[in-house]
């Protein structure tokens, strides 16, 4: 699990919000980390006091209107000064470290959130001025060798191993604080020469398949003498093309509704002549309804093609959320449901028969020479 | 059927297209003139003043809508009639958006462009299978979706009940007639309902139609 960012409380804040901004990202009682803190704060002394303020400033503000200092005011003063009070009767001659080892973590400390602060809102500020983003990392780092040098000098008089460590982890960090994005932008470059090739390589494989494909059917269909198959062959790649560009599908196949219906369609073209138009306004990934819708659609296209003698055969298939349905209609010679033959396998069993076993249902409306109409419909449940 | 002879001017970057749709557009229809571009066609249709732009929807320089936007104003008996063969749907939206009457393929027969175009002159609108199917997929759903600043009108950003069944006819390529025999309606109520359809498509606030548009290819 993936804790929130931690971020300054806004709404109940007392000084910086560190606290309240903790509480909330740890899912702990505010007053229990307040309590906490100031226990720390007692303990430690003056190291405490610096941390807090290292935190006030490397935690981002959370957005959102800030309770205004004035209705804060009383508590928070009253509360500092009770913190401070207890500090001075108790820790203070206890753990406090010398002024000469607080200075230069102070300095340091100072030193890394400013650094911090910088790297933080380098990403979101595009336009800022360049000479800004420079000044700022300068006096981070102008700080943290202050303090580093502030602190070896006194170091020998007070040296302290704890204080030593620390120091040394302050600037370490701030080093890389430094470092990081410039590793983070050359991590960027090296993201987008990775893109470049990829689009390279898309390229050429672009030209490969348009080669392939519709080059050489261009080279055929120029010395075509027969018209007609000419047409059914510029037909038949142009469907190739459109759903491998539009749908990513390699020739044979298909992925969704679309896909499969464009398959049938260009068969269907080729083995009866017919213009099939295909109006498919939404499409969905072939699961298995709409596999056997489409299979069904299919059936209904060839028994067009080959039944009604008709120019041409409009489809429409669109894809709801609750229900698919795909009409093949066409305006040929038509003939009377009740009276197709019982062993006519194509409309009761592949059209009827399978779109029941999905759990839809086809209805064909034909009267003779009024064309005929197929409907299918497929209730689909929301995945 | 009867019909008045139309001045029509065809404006495709394609000359051998030009040609070809010249030839088939039989006597009631009189070419007026030609263009290729935006910048050729926007001081034809001034100069001539046809009754019908034949238009595709994207030119060299500039798409429909750029040769719509200049002339619409100044010429409201210039009717516009969006012609292409597999363009963008964000083109076609654009020019139909901005004043066409309608949209057919090229892949329409003859007969059938004919008809648009008498259609179109005389103030209808005409939709192909594709846009009619385009939009009744784009105003399904709730309209709730629409851009949080626009207003929701109920009434243009939604189709009626008998609008929906005119569009969905279409789609299945029913012929205006053949809808008015199906719905027992008359073919003057279906062309009523279908230029309502067109305007609520020019004037909608669904922002629906330009993410379909813009994630799906028209044929």
């Amino acid at each position: 699990m993936r804790l929130p960012p931690l971020r300054r409380a806004a709404a109940d804040r007392l000084v910086f919000g560190v606290c309240a901004g903790i509480a909330r990202g740890l899912g702990a009682s505010v007053l229990l980390v307040r309590l906490a803190c100031a226990a720390i704060l007692v303990i430690t002394g003056g190291v405490g006091v610096i941390a807090y303020g290292a935190l006030g400033l490397l935690m981002p503000a959370e957005p959102g209107p800030v309770v205004p200092w004035t209705e804060r005011s009383v508590p928070t003063l009253v509360l500092l000064v009770a913190l401070g009070a207890v500090m001075y009767a108790f820790g203070l001659q206890v753990v406090t470290p010398p002024l000469g080892v607080l200075i230069p973590v102070a300095l340091l400390t100072a030193g890394v959130a400013l650094v911090w602060r910088e790297v933080m809102s380098a990403g979101e500020a595009e336009g800022r001025p360049r000479t800004a983003e420079l000044l700022r990392v300068g006096a981070g780092l102008a700080l943290l060798v202050g303090g580093a040098i502030s602190f070896l000098t006194d170091s020998n008089k007070l040296a302290g191993l704890s204080s030593a460590l620390i120091a040394a982890a302050v600037v370490a960090a701030g080093l890389g604080l430094i470092v990081g994005p410039r590793l983070a932008q050359a991590r960027a470059e090296a993201e987008e020469e990775r893109r470049l090739r990829i689009r390279a390589d898309e390229r050429a494989e672009v030209a490969a398949r348009l080669h392939d494909s519709v080059l050489q059917t261009l080279a055929l269909i120029q010395r075509e003498e027969d018209p007609r198959r000419a047409q059914s062959l510029a037909r038949r790649q142009e469907r190739e093309l459109r759903g491998w560009l539009y749908r990513g599908e390699a020739p044979g196949e298909a992925a969704t509704l679309a896909g499969a219906l464009a398959t049938a369609t260009a068969e269907v073209e080729e083995h009866y002549g017919v213009e099939v138009d295909l109006v498919q306004p939404s499409d969905g990934a072939l699961d298995e309804g709409l596999a056997a819708l489409a299979a069904a659609a299919r059936e209904a296209m060839v028994n067009a093609g080959r039944h009604a003698g008709a120019e041409k055969i409009s489809v429409v298939a669109r894809v709801a959320d609750d229900e698919a349905s795909v009409f093949v209609r066409d305006s040929g010679r038509g003939f009377d449901p009740a009276r197709v033959d019982q062993d006519r396998r194509g409309l009761r069993e592949s059209i009827v028969g399978r779109m029941e076993r999905a759990g839809g249902r086809a209805t064909v409306v034909s009267a003779p020479g009024a064309g005929t109409e197929v409907e299918l419909v497929l209730p689909r449940v929301a995945s | 059927m009867a019909y008045p002879l139309r001045k029509v001017v065809i404006v495709d970057d394609h000359e051998i297209f030009r040609a070809g749709l010249r030839a088939g557009l039989g006597p009631t229809v009189q070419v007026v003139g030609e263009a290729g571009t935006v910048e050729e066609a926007v001081p034809l249709v001034r100069a001539e003043d046809p009754d019908v732009v034949l238009l595709d929807v994207h030119l060299p320089d500039g798409g429909g809508d750029a040769v719509i936007a200049p002339v619409h104003a100044e010429r409201p008996g210039v009717r516009f009639l969006a012609l292409s063969v597999s363009d963008s749907p964000e083109d076609v939206l654009a020019t139909i958006r901005s004043g066409a009457r309608g949209y057919v393929t090229k892949s329409i027969t003859a007969e059938e462009l004919v008809e648009a175009i008498h259609r179109v002159a005389d103030g209808d609108a005409v939709f192909s299978p594709w846009l009619a199917g385009f939009v009744l997929d784009a105003f399904s759903g709730s309209p709730a979706s629409a851009a949080p600043a626009a207003r929701i009108d109920p009434e243009l950003d939604s189709l009626t009940a008998r609008e929906h069944e005119v569009l969905l006819l279409i789609a299945r390529g029913y012929t205006y007639k053949e809808i008015a025999a199906r719905l027992h309606l008359s073919v003057k109520t279906i062309e009523t309902h279908v230029s309502s359809v067109l305007r609520k498509l020019q004037l909608t606030n669904r922002n629906e139609l330009t993410r379909w548009a813009a994630q799906r290819r028209m044929i």
